[in-house]
């Protein structure tokens, strides 16, 4: 069978109002993740929400040919890279998983736990799988600063990876 | 890396990989090789419980009764970078008569290789350890 056929993309949501400020865009083209200002003085949460919309073998990925199924993504999870420089103010970013619950809570993901697993495709029953057959989960992630984030070059800088595994 | 396929050599010499068989439908008492081949390495392990790689063999003394062999492959995605590195992992799940144990080759490159020791009791895990092979 083939391979997991993984594409992701990128939206911007209002953090006000979760309105939809930009829409989706591949990560292939869309490297750079913005989530605009946060008040590290009196603590706060970032203006947007940058959500990941992760794709195992999508629709259009046969471009109108019949659909296959490709291998089960298994054990998905997001994982943080960050740098020395701003771990001092970790935790300061935050993720949930929305395939099922649009409301669930956003959990923190730090050097402490560096790993984000609540993540479930919307045609999956099994924790932590994406499915092979056009299944996706959508990541919801801001930041949340705590008051008086000592903020080195008034910046934060980390890295996200997404992971899985499959035979 | 390049991409790494699974091979199997049969007790009866018979050669088998990814391209033509699955490895769930392969009888544990079947298997005497089971090893990742790239074009320069293969890693391993035998059913003699010894992990190798090439001719170089890493025998730990083990001694359980293997239950299983297993692979399976860790993509990780940067989504900042959009680059994928995949991780090649090989090993067998075995048992005594007090615990289970998993026994994992996790192949990130040609030259950089760990083994990792997993006990477990009754599905929990309670002890790990690493170790670098290469």
């Amino acid at each position: 069978m083939p391979y997991p056929r993984m594409t992701y993309y990128t939206r911007l949501l209002s953090n006000e109002d979760g309105r939809q400020l930009l829409g989706y865009s591949s990560t292939v083209h869309n490297k750079q993740l913005f989530y605009g200002r946060v008040n590290g003085l009196k603590g706060g949460e970032s203006d947007y929400i940058v959500e990941f919309d992760l794709w195992n073998n999508e629709p259009a990925w046969d471009g109108g040919t019949p659909q296959t199924i490709a291998q089960n993504a298994v054990n998905c999870r997001l994982r943080i890279n960050i740098p020395p420089e701003s771990r001092d103010i970790n935790p300061f970013f935050y993720a949930r998983c929305t395939t099922y619950d649009v409301e669930s809570e956003f959990k923190d993901v730090s050097m402490a736990h560096r790993e984000f697993k609540d993540i479930q495709g919307n045609a999956s029953d099994e924790y932590g799988t994406i499915l092979g057959v056009s299944d996706h989960a959508t990541i919801e992630t801001k930041i949340k600063l705590k008051p008086n984030s000592m903020i080195k070059h008034h910046q934060y800088s980390f890295t996200l990876d997404f992971l899985y595994n499959y035979e | 890396m390049n991409d790494l396929i699974w091979s199997i050599e049969t007790i009866n010499g018979t050669l088998l990989n990814e391209d033509m068989a699955v490895l769930q439908n392969i009888e544990t008492e079947r298997i005497k090789y089971f090893y990742f081949q790239s074009k320069k390495n293969c890693f391993g392990v035998n059913n003699k419980l010894e992990f190798f790689i090439n001719n170089q063999i890493f025998d730990f003394k083990l001694k359980q009764k293997i239950l299983k062999f297993f692979q399976y492959k860790e993509v990780s995605h940067s989504l900042m970078f959009d680059v994928e590195d995949i991780c090649y992992n090989i090993g067998i799940e075995a048992e005594d008569d007090n615990y289970q144990y998993k026994y994992t080759m996790i192949i990130k490159s040609e030259t950089n290789v760990d083994f990792l020791a997993q006990k477990f009791d009754n599905g929990k895990e309670i002890e790990k350890r690493k170790v670098k092979l290469r």
